[in-house]
């Protein structure tokens, strides 16, 4: 039986629970400038709303912490007018020991949870030397089953029936960044069921709401990767390269290496008939229109974006900025920048959309002692309202349903 | 292999999804036929249907998978093919991807076993009567498969000749002939064996020496001689023991042992009689063994401890100063990228000179290039997660100055490195090891790497003695390369495997190369595990439980490696080692350090035979971990051992005098 930990916080509250000085010494990145001749629009002026009610709900989410080997369950209590902490904000419930090796650092990168709320699976990125996907009981913490996959399995994302369970083998550590590809995972077995090759380097996947098709961004070869869920097989390829932008035959994936835009996520849109991809290294979102299998748009960010998650009503999109930490808000109607949004600390990482749309939960990696942070920021007043801090290096998150 | 079936799902076919249409609402799903039975290389086909509530036939896509694809597999048509048999079936599963799991149709296939086509026997064709030998069954099936689940009888069909029991051992009695016979489902095999005239009239059994100490290993040889007194080749000789132990030994486990070459090593303190056999011939000789010496636990008083209770410890290395002092540098492990130097020379008194913090969590190891002061630490969770190593400048370790990181195509955390030749040998994304130059340590530069071609291969340690790297790859063992030595054609930039061992737990942690004059220049590896069997079952208060042992494999023949002897503590598990003047310094994770004798030839479990020096338990009531002893590795050094503990930061431990018990 695994142990379950108390959380570091014990109350609700609506900031980290506690501040940590960052550790003297630590180099710290430079924020990465726009790509030079691009003009990024400043955010619209803060929006001035009038006091809304906020829904007089708990959200549950999961976070991993990835230098920890850990997976925190954290509750967020949106505070009523007459409310204060603790009897509202934010605290981790409770954190699930992940992994197998208690002295090897395995890494727990992606996390989702059953669509019946019983259980999660969580991506384990290093083993000797093959990831795994694990499974674990809420309620009791226990590991309810693992399969080994292949060469650092990062996002994950589970099929609306909860039959399936697709984990990306990212492979980013390959000294030679060999072609990679997708497990699928039958969830009741743990069986893996098929792995098709998709491209070099696979990252930020996502199936569309139906669960009819599975998207991933491949970062040594600029292409957005659709993989039929029926056929579990590659079905079409989209090169999200500027200038080159447009279907690539199917043997393009193994035989390119390209990386001008650099995809760190592929998220559908709310109704599935569009995709959004973070061109981490040109500084873009890509817009693909699914049913002609072309460009729409791409449009300029003010820094890297890296995860992408767009709003079940439609109208958001919400991008981690992993250089400076922030996060920015666009309304896909026209493509505006709404806010940009410092986050509490660096190396703002995953970011997933409560299910009414309501609010973003964003995770913080920070650097070296720090410890990770989940920021939770109100979509309709565009405000960060609260945070909590979870064990190091905060990555993939997860709304439990 | 992609195991799905599309049925009549026009839509879906199309090159151009189209907009989502409602689910049909599925009741059942079936597979026809539900079960199958199959021979291995057999094909066959399963359908899926699935119907609505009114029993309708439905048009939707349906998956075939199976949950065992190295023994049954099925592709997108269903067609299902057998490769392994096996006892249990398997299932085929066909599910529609919006129904989910709870709504699927099952086939059940079972793949027969294949006839079995022969039973080889092998043993000893020609045997001298009045001795016995071992004779082997193999049992192989038409699929050319070695079958491990056929009961085996035994039969001669000539007993006065030679008989044989159930378990192969044939005794030959008389001159003759005998088929021996070993069947088992069905069919048999045999040998046919000649029984000759014994010629041994006499036997005589020596021994290495007359009297030994519990450990020492003691070779008996006894020779058959023929009535015109000359020594007959390939006369198998028995050998057994006898002890009468020490009175005070109550209840004693086996007191001793000796194999079949006449190697004999003592656990326990007493007279041993060594017996040899040679039909009707028997040879004894006894030997007494007087203990060894009693292991010293070493308490805190006197100990020096450099404490780290903010972060957890990783690797240590010590090392002399060209300004004559003594410094050491440890690692910080799932902390904030800190690593620290310390002046231990004053061993009771490490004082810390300086830290480095750099983007990592976890510096797992150090190690450094004593000649030039370098001092090389590994990065695991950088921020940019491109991880690597940095180059620092450690001449005065009180202003310890970073030269160079080299991260290149190192992002996967370089978990361990070794320092030679004024190169970094740094294992890349536990796949390969990296050779990187750092003779310009300031411009460090990729020279070569070596990488196994095994199927899932990995690799945690590697260390380098004389051009020989020793890495360690978990299920592959540990793995010699030329490196540079030269004797077999390696170098830097051309790394030549040259030696292999591996064993079945898989769990190749670390090496460590000895060379052993005592033992008449034998060039044994010291291996360790690196095991949890219970998991990360605890969390920040509890301390982990490990397991495993220290591998003590004789390369003398680099073809043929033999495991040859054992250090293994019940209950606590191995991480890093150390040899130095014979003496075996083992971190063994919560048993703390251990020190322990391993001069002479070495066979069986050190532990048992009174080898074990000096034992130090390095806990802390202030400690990371309060009282949990979790040593990571040792060093020796000038008459001390330092140890870094997980838990608690930097041991020195002063080394009693080394006990020299007079022979009984």
């Amino acid at each position: 039986m695994r142990t379950l930990r108390v959380g570091v916080c014990a109350v609700f509250v609506t900031a980290a629970c506690h501040h940590r000085q960052p550790a003297p010494g630590l180099p710290v990145r430079p924020e990465q400038p726009p790509p030079s001749g691009v003009v990024v629009p400043p955010p619209r002026p803060p929006v001035v709303v009038a006091p809304s009610p906020v829904p007089a709900t708990t959200y549950h989410l999961l976070a991993t912490a990835e230098s920890a080997d850990q997976v925190a369950m954290i509750a967020f209590k949106p505070c009523q007018p007459a409310e204060v902490p603790p009897a509202c904000g934010t605290r981790v419930e409770r954190t699930y020991d992940v992994g197998r090796w208690p002295l090897e650092i395995e890494g727990p990168h992606g996390v989702v949870a059953s669509p019946d709320g019983k259980s999660f699976y969580v991506s384990i990125a290093h083993g000797r030397p093959f990831g795994r996907l694990e499974k674990y009981d809420v309620a009791t913490g226990r590991r309810l089953g693992a399969v080994e996959l292949g060469m650092f399995p990062a996002t994950v994302d589970v099929s609306p029936s909860g039959a399936f369970v697709y984990a990306i083998n990212f492979n980013f550590e390959d000294p030679d960044m060999g072609p990679s590809s997708l497990s699928i995972v039958e969830g009741d077995s743990m069986a893996e069921i098929a792995r098709p090759e998709t491209c070099r380097m696979p990252h930020g996947s996502r199936l569309n709401p139906q669960g009819s098709m599975h998207y991933s961004g491949c970062m040594m070869n600029d292409l957005l990767v659709e993989v039929d869920a029926r056929t579990m097989a590659v079905r079409r390829l989209f090169n999200v390269a500027a200038g080159k932008e447009g279907p690539v035959t199917l043997t393009g994936a193994s035989t390119s290496m390209s990386s001008v835009c650099s995809p760190t996520w592929a998220q559908p849109s709310a109704d599935g008939s569009r995709v959004y991809v973070a061109c981490n290294k040109s500084g873009e979102i890509v817009e693909v229109d699914v049913a002609s299998w072309s460009l729409v748009k791409r449009w300029k960010t003010p820094a890297a974006p890296y995860n992408l998650a767009a709003t079940p009503d439609g109208r958001l999109l919400v991008v981690t900025q992993k250089g400076p930490g922030t996060v920015t808000i666009w309304r896909l109607a026209d493509d505006t920048l709404m806010a940009q949004i410092p986050g509490t600390r660096k190396i703002a990482s995953g970011v997933a959309v409560s299910r009414d749309s309501r609010y973003a939960f964003v995770t913080l990696e920070g650097i070296g002692g720090d410890p990770g942070t989940v920021d939770i920021i109100d979509l309709k007043t565009l405000q960060k309202v609260a945070s909590v801090e979870i064990g190091k290096q905060a990555g993939g998150i997860a709304v439990m349903p | 292999m992609i195991h799905v079936g599309l049925l009549l799902a026009p839509a879906l076919m199309a090159q151009q999804p189209t907009a989502p249409a409602p689910a049909p609402k599925i009741a059942r799903i079936e597979v026809t036929p539900a079960a199958l039975t199959l021979n291995v290389n057999d094909t066959a086909t399963v359908a899926a249907t699935a119907y609505d509530s009114a029993g309708n036939w439905l048009a939707v896509p349906l998956v075939f998978f199976s949950f065992s694809r190295r023994a049954v597999g099925v592709d997108s048509l269903g067609h299902v093919k057998a490769y392994r048999a096996g006892n249990q079936p398997v299932r085929i599963v066909a599910l529609n991807l919006d129904a989910g799991f709870a709504l699927r149709g099952t086939a059940t296939v079972t793949v027969k076993w294949p006839g079995l086509a022969r039973v080889e026997v092998a043993g000893s064709p020609r045997m001298f009567a009045g001795t016995a030998a071992r004779s082997r069954a193999t049992v192989v099936d038409s699929a050319g498969v070695e079958r491990d689940n056929v009961p085996i009888g035994w039969a001669s069909d000539n007993p006065s000749a030679a008989s044989v029991d159930q378990s192969g051992n044939v005794t030959a009695h008389h001159t003759g002939a005998a088929a021996i016979r070993a069947s088992g489902g069905g069919i048999s095999g045999r040998q046919r064996i000649t029984v000759v005239a014994n010629p041994a009239r006499a036997l005589t059994l020596t021994s290495s020496a007359e009297a030994g100490r519990t450990g020492d290993v003691i070779r008996f040889t006894a020779v058959a001689k023929d009535a015109a007194g000359r020594a007959i080749a390939g006369m198998p000789i028995l050998y057994a023991v006898k002890a009468v132990v020490e009175d005070t030994v109550i209840a004693p486990s086996a007191p001793a042992e000796i194999d079949a070459d006449g190697r004999f090593v003592a656990q326990r303190a007493g007279d041993y009689t060594v017996v040899a056999t040679v039909g009707p011939l028997v040879a004894t000789k006894t030997i007494g063994i007087g203990h060894r010496w009693a292991s010293q636990r070493i308490t805190h008083e006197g100990t020096g401890q450099g404490r780290v209770a903010n972060y957890h410890t990783s690797d240590l290395w010590v090392w002399s100063g060209k300004d004559g002092r003594d410094y050491a540098v440890t690692g910080t492990w799932g902390a904030s990228g800190v690593a620290y130097f310390w002046d231990v020379t004053d061993p009771a008194v490490p004082v810390k000179t300086d830290s480095i913090q750099v983007d990592a969590r976890t510096v797992n190891d150090v190690k450094v290039d004593v000649d030039r002061e370098l001092c090389v630490i590994t990065r695991e969770g950088a921020s940019n997660r491109k991880n690597g190593f940095l180059v620092l400048d450690c001449h005065d370790p009180r202003h310890v100055q970073v030269l160079s990181r080299f991260d290149d195509g190192l992002w996967g955390g370089v978990h361990n490195v070794n320092v030679w030749n004024q190169h970094v040998f740094a294992i890349n994304n536990g796949t390969r090891f990296d050779i990187i130059s750092i003779e310009d340590p300031s411009h460090p530069k990729r020279v070569g790497f070596f990488e196994l071609d095994t199927p899932g291969h990995g690799v945690h340690d590697v260390w380098v003695v004389d051009g020989i790297a020793y890495s360690s790859n978990w299920q592959d063992g540990v793995v010699l390369v030329d490196v540079g030595n030269g004797k077999w054609g390696g170098s830097l930039s051309h790394p030549v495997k040259i030696g292999q061992y591996k064993y079945p737990i898989g769990a190749t942690h670390s090496a460590f190369p000895y060379f052993s004059q005592s033992a008449g220049g034998k060039w044994y590896v010291f291996v360790t595990d690196e095991i949890f069997p219970y998991g990360d079952d605890s969390d920040d208060a509890a301390m982990d439980e490990a397991a495993g042992y220290v591998h003590i494999i004789d390369f003398t023949d680099l073809a043929h490696p033999k495991e040859v002897a054992r250090y293994q503590v019940p209950e606590a598990g191995t991480h890093n080692v150390w040899l130095q003047h014979d003496t075996l310094f083992v971190a063994y994770y919560n048993a703390g350090l251990r020190v322990v004798d391993v001069s002479g030839e070495l066979m069986g479990n050190l532990y048992d035979q009174g080898r074990e020096l000096v034992r130090f338990q390095s806990y802390d009531p202030q400690g990371k971990l309060a009282n949990a002893p979790m040593a990571w590795g040792p060093q020796p050094f000038k008459g001390h051992v330092f140890i870094a503990d997980h838990n608690s930061g930097l041991w020195s431990v002063k080394l009693p005098e080394r006990p020299q018990p007079p022979l009984p």
